[in-house]
């Protein structure tokens, strides 16, 4: 956690800085009082000072006793980033190929690649969330869902 | 008197909106919804309802404030199912729940465990209800008097209190508050028709709204961080029929004191802005600890440690909407969706909503009546139905909240952007679970900003750009003590440890010497 909260801290820093120089650029103080500037400057402020405090106190914390790395954090994190990945990969194909299909193959994917089921679950669990999903949204409530280049 | 025929007044006109047929229909959606998505492990009352938000445009907002606040009580009693049996809580609200229930489902005695607590959140729901019946008109009435300096420094409180409360860490509650506050900037300043931080993008023109950044802080990131994290959970193998969920005489006599402790204790602290169900649960356990008369039953499946702690989390939901409501500030990452809601609607919560929107305000406050009631039979009579749906396995249950926080983000303007936004506030969602940094301070400051600094404009030029107006004015100084001290709750708490253990051992020197 150590290493982290210096990392975060340094993210906040960093982050904070770049806003503070972003919000002075707006008017800070007007005829009539505080400027459209006034509230994103000290917003900033308190930011990057709260980043400054976090390093200190990450960096005076005694270290905790090593833990041996977990033996499955690779395969954690690759969890995680196929699930973002596929997840990001069925947005972008929403506009090509329509709501109901990527999410089809979105649910197929994740059920039968990550979620380590067999293909014929993985397949009706993703027709039948399309299915409900495209009722619910499209018919029921009206809801405009991405068309893709086939028309639906 | 007069006090008591403007309530009854109030009453009848909130229970009439309430038992229409639209709303009694969405109340009992609501209150399903909301059990289901406190029986899965690991879905607690945020995410059900940022995820289950855009099933509500559309609607009426009176149906969907209803029905989003369903949601809201209905998870703090399906939290407990999967306590009970998968010793995994359903809701932050119900991890005490596991003590207890777990071990009294071991025995066999699921069935009574399940009843207590159904009628345990029942009579913790109902009091809160009551009583926030009772104080909402007085509160909304003195906030009334308050001016724009009174309503800054009220947000300030608010956003203090959740930094200091509800964090992890101060430091880092502040840093998330801080950032929700800056996020709230982007777009047009609408008091003075500036535009900040849209590099020329006419998408950023309108800000960045609060639903993707907390479907994405509350959805997604809660499912990465539970499949990063996916075991095989073991459910109980035990038979809920109807009969086996009669309590025992003595269950009763253990638990009634037990269900009035957490009952108080619950609306208590979940009015307090920034301490919420969680803290009411776990208050009330170390009360029924230290009152107990079997203490040696406790760890081992004592039913009154788990009937307090159920009606205490309920208590406080009740308590959580008073300040919400009345005064416009949230306590908790719930009530700052809730807010958001309401805002996305065009209502505005504080005291003027009881003034102008009686109907609304009212018909949500006795739609709680009705809904504990549905509830009390939905997790008794119904248990076993709510219990199948822990058979469904995470690999499968995930995929389909991701697919609902993408529509759900989707839905709001019918555009991709806020899509891609949610799926990055997914991303920061997981790793400020991972690494400890409290999420509910950025929604509460991406909320309240707006209104925030509305106000602060408007009374420093008021004060013709006096900003010593904040600190002389009675009330708001008196909030900003408080949003003081609720920052520096954590550390005054160490102080004051400290200061005690200095001085016993100095007694302790003092004998000995």
């Amino acid at each position: 956690m150590k290493r982290a909260d210096i990392v975060g801290s340094m993210i906040t820093i960093l982050f904070g800085l770049f806003a503070v120089t972003q919000a002075a650029q707006l008017d800070y103080w007007s005829p009539f009082g505080p400027g459209s500037g006034f509230i994103p400057v000290w917003t900033s402020i308190i930011m990057t000072g709260g980043g400054v405090i976090l390093l200190i106190q990450s960096v005076l914390k005694r270290k905790a006793p090593a833990k041996p790395p977990a033996p499955d954090r690779l395969r954690r994190f690759i969890a995680v980033a196929s699930v973002v990945a596929l997840t990001a990969g069925a947005t972008f194909l929403m506009d090509y190929l329509g709501f109901s299909i990527s999410i089809f193959l979105f649910v197929a994917l994740m059920v039968g690649a990550i979620g380590k089921h067999r293909w014929h679950v993985s397949l009706m669990t993703a027709g039948l969330t399309a299915a409900s999903f495209y009722i619910v949204f499209s018919v029921w409530l009206q809801v405009p869902l991405p068309k893709g280049l086939m028309g639906f | 008197m007069d006090f008591f025929i403007d309530l009854a007044r109030h009453m009848g006109l909130g229970l009439s909106v309430a038992v229409s047929p639209g709303n009694l229909l969405f109340c009992f959606i609501g209150v399903t919804l909301g059990t289901i998505i406190g029986a899965l492990p690991g879905l607690g009352s945020v995410t059900g309802v940022a995820i289950l938000l855009p099933l509500t445009f559309g609607m009426d907002p009176t149906t969907a404030i209803i029905m989003l606040s369903g949601i809201y009580y209905g998870v703090m009693y399906g939290g407990t199912i999967s306590s009970v049996l998968l010793n995994t809580p359903g809701d932050a609200a119900t991890v005490i729940s596991t003590l207890e229930g777990y071990p009294l489902a071991q025995k066999g005695r699921a069935g009574p465990a399940f009843a207590m607590c159904a009628i345990g959140s029942f009579i913790g729901g109902t009091f809160g209800n009551l009583v926030l019946t009772a104080c909402a008109p007085f509160l909304a009435g003195a906030a009334l008097t308050f001016g724009p300096a009174e309503y800054f420094s009220l947000m300030v409180l608010g956003m203090g209190s959740i930094v200091g409360l509800a964090s992890a860490s101060p430091v880092k509650g502040v840093i998330m508050c801080a950032f929700g506050l800056l996020l709230s900037t982007v777009g047009v300043d609408v008091g003075r028709g500036v535009l900040r931080f849209t590099y020329g993008s006419v998408f950023m023109m309108t800000g960045i709204d609060f639903l993707p950044v907390a479907i994405g802080l509350f959805g997604m990131g809660e499912v990465l961080f539970q499949m990063e994290n996916i075991v095989a959970l073991e459910m109980i193998k035990t038979k809920i029929t109807t009969r086996s969920l009669l309590p025992t005489m003595a269950d009763w006599v253990r638990s009634r004191m037990a269900i009035v402790r957490g009952s108080l204790i619950g609306f208590a602290i979940g009015v307090l802005p920034g301490a919420g169900a969680t803290i009411a649960s776990f208050l009330s356990y170390a009360t029924e600890i230290k009152m107990t008369k079997h203490p040696e039953d406790f760890g081992k499946g004592a039913i009154e440690g788990l009937a307090g702690p159920e009606a205490a989390n309920n208590a406080a939901a009740a308590g959580a909407l008073v300040p919400m409501l009345t005064l416009g500030i949230p306590g908790s990452g719930t009530t700052a969706i809730l807010l958001g809601a309401f805002m996305m609607y065009g209502l505005q919560p504080g005291p003027l909503l009881f003034k102008e929107h009686p109907d609304l305000a009212w018909g949500l406050i006795m739609s709680m009546y009705i809904g504990n009631l549905m509830l009390v039979v939905l997790n008794t009579i119904f248990i076993p139905a709510f219990a199948s749906v822990l058979k469904v396995k995470q690999t499968i249950m995930m995929p389909l909240i991701l697919v609902l926080t993408l529509v759900g983000a989707y839905t709001l303007s019918n555009n991709m952007i806020e899509v891609w936004i949610m799926i990055l506030f997914g991303i920061m969602g997981y790793f400020t679970k991972k690494y400890d940094y409290s999420t509910a301070p950025l929604i509460l400051g991406l909320v309240l900003g707006p209104i925030a600094e509305v106000n602060f404009v408007r009374a420093s030029s008021l004060a013709q750009g006096d900003l010593t107006v904040f600190f002389t004015r009675p009330i708001s100084l008196t909030l900003l003590i408080c949003a003081f001290l609720g920052v520096f709750y954590p550390l005054i708490k160490q102080v004051v440890q400290k200061m005690r253990q200095t001085d016993s051992r100095n007694r302790m020197l003092n004998k000995t010497g």
